[in-house]
């Protein structure tokens, strides 16, 4: 079906390619990534998957600045017309995610190439970066498309692809394996409660097109099945999100997967799940419908604040750095939810802009702490005493970006967070307020707790006494500074993913939200 | 001279460039230089200004904020000038020492507290609020000791906290008013006041919320707490006086501070906690100014808090020349030093004449004023407790530090004399207690407002003569009987203990305890719902089979929980 | 500034040891030049008796009560001695309520356990 949407464009040459750039973006990195598994060295396999990627980042960039321009992109497979055909739509709300998951991506790549030498059997590198492309795809294709069976599709295509790529942490330690096992049962149980969702709407709308089932809804009075079939995609989806309490996949999965893929899926994943549920609760049902409302008010919400909270609480126990993270992580999506189930055009926004930023700072902390593990073995935060003498350049990216996560002013992080708090107000959300600051008050212990390993403790001496020196490699440096820049430009120009953000919120609420 | 700047610069600028320099110079003495020179760079941008306003607002639209980073009026004007004063003082003081980190985080904070006072908007407020509390807590860390690492944590919470509460209520207030301005703010703004009063509340270092200080206080580094004690609490007393002046509670939350501290002195051994627990008291005068409220006692705070800097400092400085030479500052392990640290001692001696306010000496002219205006307002009970915490003063600042670290019983310790530099910063710092007890006409000039009050009345000498030589002779005497409680190695607790005890133990509890229940809820689900679990599992995925092998099967329990949930929800839900 | 003349140790911790006596010939008891003039103040006669030197200069005090006739906000100010009685017995409760409190809240010194040693924790 792939293949034949590109036979048969009718367009040759440069002109086709950015008219099918909706499409390529998608199907670049897959077809590479089958590509990818049978060149036979790791490095060959990771200058193509670097390509590969590149060209879906330079797409997508295109795309952005089609959308920015206020165009909406469609396209339809293999032309297809809607509602029988499959069909790729890009607005304001999906550009941001395909360009975060694109740039994030390739900036996982460029950092990663080091990492995986060292945590991945050689002769399976090739089938690793290969893995990871069609990961990628699946990613993008989830944000791409506008049809909700083609989601469920690509939601399968990326998650099998990363329950392969957080097995492949075996090497380095065992537990990778039933992380990845545990992470199989419940996306696969997330998945068939999705497809059990677009099914009760096919049966109920006879369309799989999402503006379609959309527009049928609207028409229709109350329905139980459309109710059914909303719990069901909520919790399908929230189980991706890893929306608390269905969140215990994921703390093992990051913790334990390869430093590129832990550091890939905690800026990418959860977020794009998220952008599913945004856009079927925003764009698909109908925004203030009452079971909606009392969705949001009575779990979405509840289960945002106690995430923040309770998990945040989790993280300041964790000696496991990478389990911190993961749980801070989860945290972060209570965040992003509490936006999203305010309901309002502001909350929208505001979850949407800390979803962006939130990529930003855990991407630049996974990476980091990866880098640390390569140079000195890091798993444990005792591990990571005088990381500030012994490797400066990364101790002081991991910082900045831990500072982000705080929520320190001059960091994206604070922009936010402000936004959250602004939206939260106007609903008068009193407690939510609490519990953001209670949740950045723990949020300043347990980076505190890396900050202070790394600065005020004496970095590990060779025999004569002198501070050992790890280098480290410049390209992931390289990777990880564009991040932490990323974290403090985005304070001073926000207006990026704000604007973006803003337009798709007020596209999706208008004006009148709930 | 004047037109050399076209526009007014803010003067916490050049400490805060200063500050970021030193973070970036290796070597010690291009480190030492900008040190000195910052200060001076500063007060030379301060002299600049000529006329009051409010200078270089930013105007940010992608946030539509308006920012007024440098208001330069009455009071904000001898704040300003008081931290630079303390600023170059501690830099001289610090000059023997060789700490990168210490050198830049003290400039960055002392720019930063100047920053705060500065700031004409809540938002640039919250920024250099913050600020101080993530530099200051380096001079803590930097003891290198365990205690005052874990010390350093609990004090950055408290701040940090302090100014989260700062930016909710500053949020709330735009909401309610439309601007970011710091102007006068009033409890009668509701919770958006409410929540300002309690951040700047914590840095006031209020009864209840004050145990940081003198947790944190006597652990950080010799020069660090010196260059603590002269911003974070002064800056919140700003603060206070610029969005509270005038609130009734004021005077009893400060009566309160001014006389609890004085008991906890009595029996504490540490030195440094000692003077941590008069710069509560003196802190105390303070607030009670600002809540009095009348242009004599916003006078009077601002002097106080002036005249404290400069005081409080000294003391902490010898007692700071104290440890570097001994190694500790515990009463016990004191006593006798004036005979081979007899400058110390002597500078000492004038720093606890000056908190004791004898007559010509600084807090004499300073804190008059505050009592003059509770005394005008007819709070007899208050004037009343501000006397008693004046004797106090005198027992735990005028008489106690320089009695047992440098008389009393001869501990037969003979160290050297402290180098050159503490010797010249606390002789600055001396020369100005008495020149500002002196020459008060021109330390009256700095006031927000004009003064019309003469401290040197024969009556009010022989008063303060009386207090003073009364409550000397009551020490003399209480210790010949036998009654004066002798030091002690002891901990004294304080309200930090109910975190630092039950609290922590508590949360330990609840860890370990949820911990089990967390097994053991799964253990009851894997049991008990685990059949259903695995029959919907069985029933929605194909590899439902795979789920009872491990304990992911409890995940699916909860996945399908849930699920039941949000149907049952979604059905309810009125349509 | 007075640089005494000694060798200097370098350990900034000091001990008991760490200076001695100068290069003219006094003994080796680490006085410091500047307090020579001064040691009597350490003897214990002055030490005992200091605080009738005190109380001579409070009773002139408060005869200066008589020269002018003190007033004040309040009714004790403006009595003879007002001011001394006040702070000789604000001063002797502030220190005998140090008894009780210390009852109260002293604990022993390693109470915190993370405030013991000054080692890595």
């Amino acid at each position: 079906m792939i293949l034949e949407s590109i036979g048969s464009s009718s367009a040759i040459g440069i002109d086709a390619l950015w008219s099918n750039a909706a499409a390529l973006v998608v199907v670049i990195p897959l077809i590479g990534g089958a590509v990818a598994a049978l060149l036979g060295r790791g490095r060959i396999a990771w200058a193509w998957a670097v390509l590969c990627v590149l060209a879906s980042f330079i797409l997508s960039l295109f795309m952005l600045n089609l959308v920015l321009g206020g165009e909406t992109i469609g396209y339809e497979m293999g032309n297809w017309e809607v509602p029988l055909g499959i069909a790729y739509q890009i607005d304001s709300l999906n550009a941001l995610i395909i360009t975060l998951v694109s740039a994030m991506a390739l900036l996982a790549l460029l950092f990663g190439l080091p990492t995986v030498e060292h945590e991945i059997d050689p002769k399976k590198q090739s089938m690793f970066f290969g893995t990871f492309l069609v990961c990628v795809a699946g990613l993008l294709g989830m944000a791409a498309t506008a049809d909700a069976f083609n989601v469920f599709v690509f939601l399968e295509i990326s998650s099998i692809s990363t329950y392969v790529l957080v097995a492949m942490g075996a090497k380095q330690n065992r537990q990778a394996l039933t992380a990845s096992y545990n992470y199989l049962i419940l996306g696969t149980i997330g998945a068939t409660f999705f497809v059990i969702g677009v099914g009760l709407l096919y049966m109920v709308t006879g369309t799989l097109n999402m503006s379609d089932i959309s527009s049928i809804l609207a028409g229709m009075g109350d329905d139980r099945v459309v109710r059914a079939a909303f719990a069901f995609i909520v919790i399908g989806l929230g189980l991706k999100t890893a929306m608390f309490p269905l969140h215990t996949w994921l703390p093992n999965a990051y913790a334990f997967s390869p430093s590129i893929v832990g550091m890939f899926l905690a800026s990418t994943a959860t977020k794009v799940a998220l952008y599913l549920l945004i856009r079927f609760l925003f764009s698909v049902f109908q925004t203030g419908s009452s079971f909606e409302t009392a969705m949001f008010d009575f779990v979405l919400a509840p289960m945002a604040v106690t995430a923040m909270i309770v998990c945040s609480v989790q993280a300041s126990f964790q000696p496991d750095v990478r389990r911190l993270l993961a749980y801070s992580s989860v945290a972060q999506v209570g965040y992003m939810l509490l936006g999203v189930s305010l309901g309002t055009a502001a909350g929208l926004s505001a979850g949407l802009l800390h979803l962006f930023n939130h990529a930003l700072m855990k991407g630049a902390l996974f990476m980091a702490i990866g880098l640390a593990g390569l140079g000195l073995g890091v798993v444990r935060i005792s591990e990571m005493r005088g990381m500030g003498k012994t490797m400066p350049f990364t101790a002081a990216g991991l910082t900045v970006a831990g500072l982000s996560l705080m929520g320190v002013p001059l960091t994206a992080g604070f922009i936010s967070k402000y936004y959250l708090v602004i939206a939260a107000l106007e609903r008068g959300w009193w407690w939510a307020v609490v519990a953001i600051v209670v949740s950045s008050v723990l949020a300043i212990f347990y980076v505190g707790k890396m900050i202070e390993a790394m600065y005020l403790h004496e970095p590990a001496k060779h025999a004569d006494g002198s501070v050992m020196k790890v280098k480290t490699p410049v390209l992931s440096l390289i990777a990880l500074y564009i991040l932490v820049l990323a974290n403090v430009w985005f304070f001073f120009d926000p207006s990026l993913p704000f604007g973006l953000a803003e337009t798709a919120a007020s596209a999706l609420i208008g004006g009148e939200g709930s | 001279m004047a037109e050399l700047l076209s526009s007014p610069v803010n003067p916490a600028f050049a400490l805060l460039i200063a500050g970021f320099l030193m973070a970036l110079l290796p070597d010690w003495r291009q480190r030492k230089f900008v040190a000195l020179a910052a200060p001076l760079v500063a007060l030379w941008l301060w002299m600049q200004v000529s006329v009051f306003g409010s200078y270089g607002g930013i105007h940010i639209a992608a946030i539509g904020l308006d920012l007024q980073p440098f208001r330069f009026d009455g009071l904000s004007r001898i704040w300003a000038l008081i931290f630079i004063i303390a600023a170059f003082i501690n830099a001289i003081y610090s000059l023997h020492e060789r700490d990168r980190v210490q050198d830049a985080m003290a400039a960055i904070y002392g720019g930063s507290a100047m920053g705060a006072v500065f700031a004409g908007d809540l938002l640039s407020l919250f920024v250099f609020w913050e600020l101080t509390a993530i530099t200051s807590v380096f001079l803590i860390w930097r003891a290198g000791t365990a205690a005052s690492r874990k010390a350093g944590m609990r004090y950055l919470v408290m701040h940090v906290g302090s100014g989260v509460l700062l930016l909710a209520g500053a949020v709330l207030l735009h909401s309610q008013t439309g601007s970011w301005a710091f102007e006068h703010i009033g409890l009668e703004t509701g919770l958006a006041g409410w929540l300002l009063f309690l951040g700047f509340g914590i840095k006031a270092a209020f009864p209840l919320l004050h145990s940081w200080l003198q947790d944190a206080y006597p652990k950080a580094t010799i020069s660090g707490t010196v260059v603590l004690s002269s911003f974070t609490t002064k800056m919140a007393v700003y603060a206070l006086a610029r969005g509270f002046a005038g609130e009734d509670i004021l005077i009893y939350i400060g009566m309160i501070m001014t006389a609890f501290p004085v008991f906890f002195a009595v029996i504490e051994n540490d030195l440094r906690r000692v003077l941590s627990f008069s710069v509560n008291n003196q802190l105390g005068f303070m607030v009670v100014g600002i809540g009095i409220g009348t242009t004599l006692g916003i006078n009077g705070a601002a002097a106080h808090a002036f005249a404290d800097v400069i005081f409080k400092g000294l003391l902490f400085m010898s007692v700071g020349a104290v440890m570097l030479r001994t190694g500790t500052a515990k009463a016990t392990e004191l006593g006798g030093l004036f005979r081979s640290m007899p400058f110390s001692a002597f500078f000492c001696l004038i720093g606890a004449a000056a908190i004791s306010a004898f007559p010509l000496f600084s807090a004499f002219v300073s804190k008059s004023l505050i009592l003059a205006a509770v005394a005008d307002e007819g709070h007899w009970f208050v004037f009343g407790v501000l006397i008693f915490a004046s004797a106090g003063v005198l027992e735990h600042a005028g008489i106690k530090i320089p009695y047992f670290a440098f008389f009393a019983h001869d501990s037969k310790k003979r160290p050297k004399e402290a180098p050159w530099n503490m010797l010249l910063a606390m002789g600055i710092a001396a020369f100005l207690c008495i020149f500002l007890g002196v020459n008060y006409g021109w330390f009256y000039s700095l006031l927000p407002y004009p003064v019309i009050y003469e401290p040197y009345t024969f009556v009010h000498i022989v008063g303060q003569m009386q207090l003073l030589l009364a409550a000397i002779f009551a020490f003399g005497l209480l210790i010949r009987i036998g009654l004066y409680p002798p030091e002690v190695r002891m901990t004294i607790l304080d309200v930090d203990w109910l975190w630092r005890k039950p609290l922590k133990h508590l949360a330990l509890w609840l860890n370990a305890i949820s911990d089990r229940l967390f097994a053991a809820v799964e253990n009851a689900i894997d049991s008990k719902i685990q059949n259903a679990g695995r029959s919907l599992t069985a029933l929605l995925s194909p590899q439902g089979a795979f789920a009872r092998i491990v304990p992911g099967g409890v995940l699916t329990g909860w996945a399908a929980a849930f699920l039941l949930i949000a149907l049952f929800i979604a059905y309810l839900a009125k349509s | 500034m007075a640089k005494a003349s000694k060798p200097a140790s370098k350990k900034p911790t000091a001990d008991k040891n760490t200076s001695s006596g100068g290069a003219d010939g006094k003994p080796d008891d680490g006085i410091h030049p500047a307090a020579r003039p001064f040691l009597w103040l350490g003897s214990h006669g002055v030490q005992r008796n200091f605080m009738w030197f005190i109380g001579v200069l409070m009773v002139i005090s408060i005869a200066m009560n008589y020269i002018k006739k003190p007033y004040g906000y309040f009714e004790w100010e403006a009595a003879i001695g007002g001011y001394a009685i006040f702070g000789f017995l604000a001063f002797t409760f502030a220190v005998l309520m140090g008894w009780p409190l210390r009852k109260l809240t002293g604990r022993s010194e390693d109470y915190y356990e993370d405030e013991g040693g000054e080692d890595d924790g």
